[in-house]
């Protein structure tokens, strides 16, 4: 076994790496990522080609329960002629909620078998952002073109400053190096993907300076996030009901984009619709503008009190949609403190 | 980890915890009594903007969390709610806070079809508590509501709660902390709204506070206490006060305090540093039988 492989077993496990080993999985990862273009390409599934790409556990399980041995032969149904039917997901905020993210590789299908699109904010807020960002960057090195990763706002320093990521370094390797090395990964995380030319996958939303996807490709985006222009738009607007066309928000900063905004980025790019990430949705994704846009959210029971369910959008190789839903991981599974503060003497 | 009240205590006390899966207590002639549920689902807040006229609000809304303190003979019932809380953000309806990063974007190009929102997006409410007087509808032969929202006979005081009684020599029989909304300024800070309540033997108390911290601007606490002494008087006194406090980063830096949002994770660690903006205390003496 590979070392890199024995540290994502590690990972997997909820154990962080020690300091020397974060230090060269980033040095690793900056080699992949800064060959990566700001519109990552990613490609749909491919069907049939390879026997171990099998069926989605469960409907194999469904398929046998329901057929019998004979229909199954009738049907020319045998395991070695299976017809794959691969579903690629694509995954919104995570936020350090590392044992609901075991539970989204559940129902998602373990990387590499499963090519997986995650749209940033990896950190902040959980518990376990060091383990959440290290083990999806550790599958990076070692399956790059099985993963993507993109930017979220949290993959900044200035937010994981206020959030909890700079804290949680400190505090489980006491000092802020593997917040540094972390955070110079950060800028070199893609800005957006293009599934098969067809879905725009990006963290916050679209920007007034940007028409075509050709203008997010010529960004310089190896930088922390700036606090206006192009990159910050797409890392941090949202979509809005009230405005049709440009909104900004009553914070004097953040832009906010309505229905023809959207319709016309689509039509002039020629994608059916973007998927964002961004926001919390307590039904885990929600579609605006008559399906132009659709925000999948993936952190279940949000912040551990929240009880909102969570979602990744497959797509099949014929870019067909499904949504799974799915909940947080059961609570002895996880250690994360208790639901009940303790009574305290406040006064 | 849930912390086991003593059995012995709450003998002692004369009070029994609530059954049947709700959480509280019954004590002296009050039960009190707190939930605690998911944030609400988008068609209720759908809901929630229609009948509050906005379609902005809150991220996470605790809709049917809520606080009850209810006194049993007279149908005076104190109760915590986000709604009404939201009510009265939609009544006082501050102007907005500019973030720092708003400067540089009024060099912004601006797009064609642009609007300036203008709500306020902290969610600050001047929400102290909702009221009303449960009436028994057989007792009285009423028909139709028993149930209206009356404003309680405060009295303003000179009073003020005394802390000493506070002080933790007794056992606490009941304790919990309800969030009513919270809302993260799309990463520029924080904007919740809780309650908190505890119950001794010999009295309750309880902290409502709208805790808002935009990141390098602005810390605002409003603070509502009550505290409600048992006695022997059938007709109990609630004693209320409440502190609003409020501060801009740029002040707090010129007194030497940190100006950096992560310092601020807690509103306890700032709140007494904090200038108080409006303090008043006032006295309830709850009604006899209606």
């Amino acid at each position: 076994m590979s070392d890199l492989d024995r540290q994502i077993e590690q990972l997997k496990k909820c154990e962080p790496l020690k300091e020397s080993e974060v230090k060269a999985l980033c040095l690793k990862a900056m080699e992949i990522l800064v060959e990566e273009s700001n519109v990552q390409r990613v490609d749909a599934p491919v069907t049939g080609e390879c026997a171990s790409r099998a069926w989605h556990y469960e409907a194999i399980c469904l398929y046998v329960l329901e057929t019998s041995f004979t229909q199954r032969a009738q049907n020319n149904m045998f395991w070695s002629i299976f017809i794959v039917v691969e579903a690629d997901p694509i995954c919104g905020d995570i936020h350090g909620q590392f044992y609901d993210m075991k539970e989204l590789f559940k129902v998602g299908g373990d990387c590499p078998k499963t090519n997986y699109l995650f749209l940033g904010d990896f950190v902040d807020r959980g518990f376990y952002s060091v383990e959440t960002f290290l083990l999806l960057l550790a599958l990076k090195v070692r399956y790059p073109d099985r993963i993507t990763l993109i930017r979220g706002n949290h993959e900044s320093r200035q937010i994981t400053q206020v959030y909890g990521f700079y804290d949680e370094c400190l505090r489980k390797y006491g000092s802020v190096n593997v917040w540094r090395y972390c955070t110079d990964i950060f800028d070199y995380l893609s800005l957006s993907a293009l599934i098969e030319n067809k879905i725009f996958g990006v963290h916050g939303g679209l920007s007034p300076n940007i028409s075509t996807l050709d203008q997010i490709r010529i960004i310089d985006r190896k930088q922390e996030v700036p606090h206006d222009g192009a990159m910050c738009d797409l890392l941090w607007s949202d979509p809005e009901d009230i405005v049709d066309g440009w909104g900004l928000s009553p914070r004097g900063a953040g832009y906010l984009f309505g229905g023809s905004v959207v319709t016309s980025f689509n039509h002039a790019n020629n994608i059916d619709y973007i998927c964002r990430a961004h926001q919390l949705v307590m039904e885990g994704y929600k579609w605006m503008f008559n399906s132009q846009i659709v925000t999948v959210w993936s952190a279940p029971n949000y912040c551990y009190r929240c009880g909102n369910v969570a979602a990744i959008l497959e797509l099949d190789e014929n870019l067909n949609k499904q949504f799974r839903v799915f909940e947080a991981a059961p609570q002895e599974s996880r250690g994360a403190p208790a639901k009940k503060p303790a009574p305290d003497y406040f006064l | 980890m849930e912390v086991e009240v003593d059995d012995n205590d709450l003998k002692a006390a004369g009070a029994e915890l609530l059954t049947e899966g709700r959480r509280g207590i019954r004590i002296h002639g009050w039960e009190v009594h707190s939930r605690n549920c998911s944030i609400l689902t988008s068609s209720t807040l759908e809901l929630w903007g229609e009948k509050l006229q906005t379609s902005h609000l809150p991220e996470m809304i605790f809709g049917d969390s809520c606080l009850v303190l209810k006194h049993i003979k007279s149908g005076t019932k104190i109760h915590f709610n986000a709604f009404d809380a939201l009510l009265g953000w939609k009544q006082e309806a501050l102007p907005p806070v500019e973030v720092p990063a708003a400067e540089k974007w009024k060099f912004r190009s601006k797009p064609s079809q642009q609007v300036i929102l203008d709500y306020d997006y902290t969610f600050t409410t001047p929400y102290r508590g909702s009221e009303t007087i449960e009436i028994d509808a057989t007792k009285h032969e009423r028909e139709g509501v028993s149930e209206e929202t009356y404003n309680l006979q405060w009295e303003d005081c000179k009073e003020k709660i005394d802390v000493a009684t506070l002080a933790p020599k007794e056992p606490i029989l009941f304790y919990d902390e309800v969030i009513l909304y919270e809302d993260e300024l799309a990463d520029n800070g924080v904007s919740l709204l809780t309650v908190k309540v505890r119950v001794m033997p010999s009295s309750w108390f309880l902290l409502l506070r709208f805790w808002l911290r935009v990141d390098g601007v602005l810390m605002r606490i409003r603070d509502t206490r009550m505290h409600c002494i048992f006695g022997d008087n059938a007709n109990p006194t609630i004693l209320r006060e409440s502190c609003w406090r409020e501060s801009t980063f740029q002040s707090l830096s010129a007194k030497g305090y940190p100006s950096d949002s992560a310092a601020y994770a807690d509103p306890s660690t700032i709140n007494e540093r904090l200038p108080i903006v409006m303090h008043k205390s006032e006295v309830l003496k709850v009604p006899g039988n209606f």
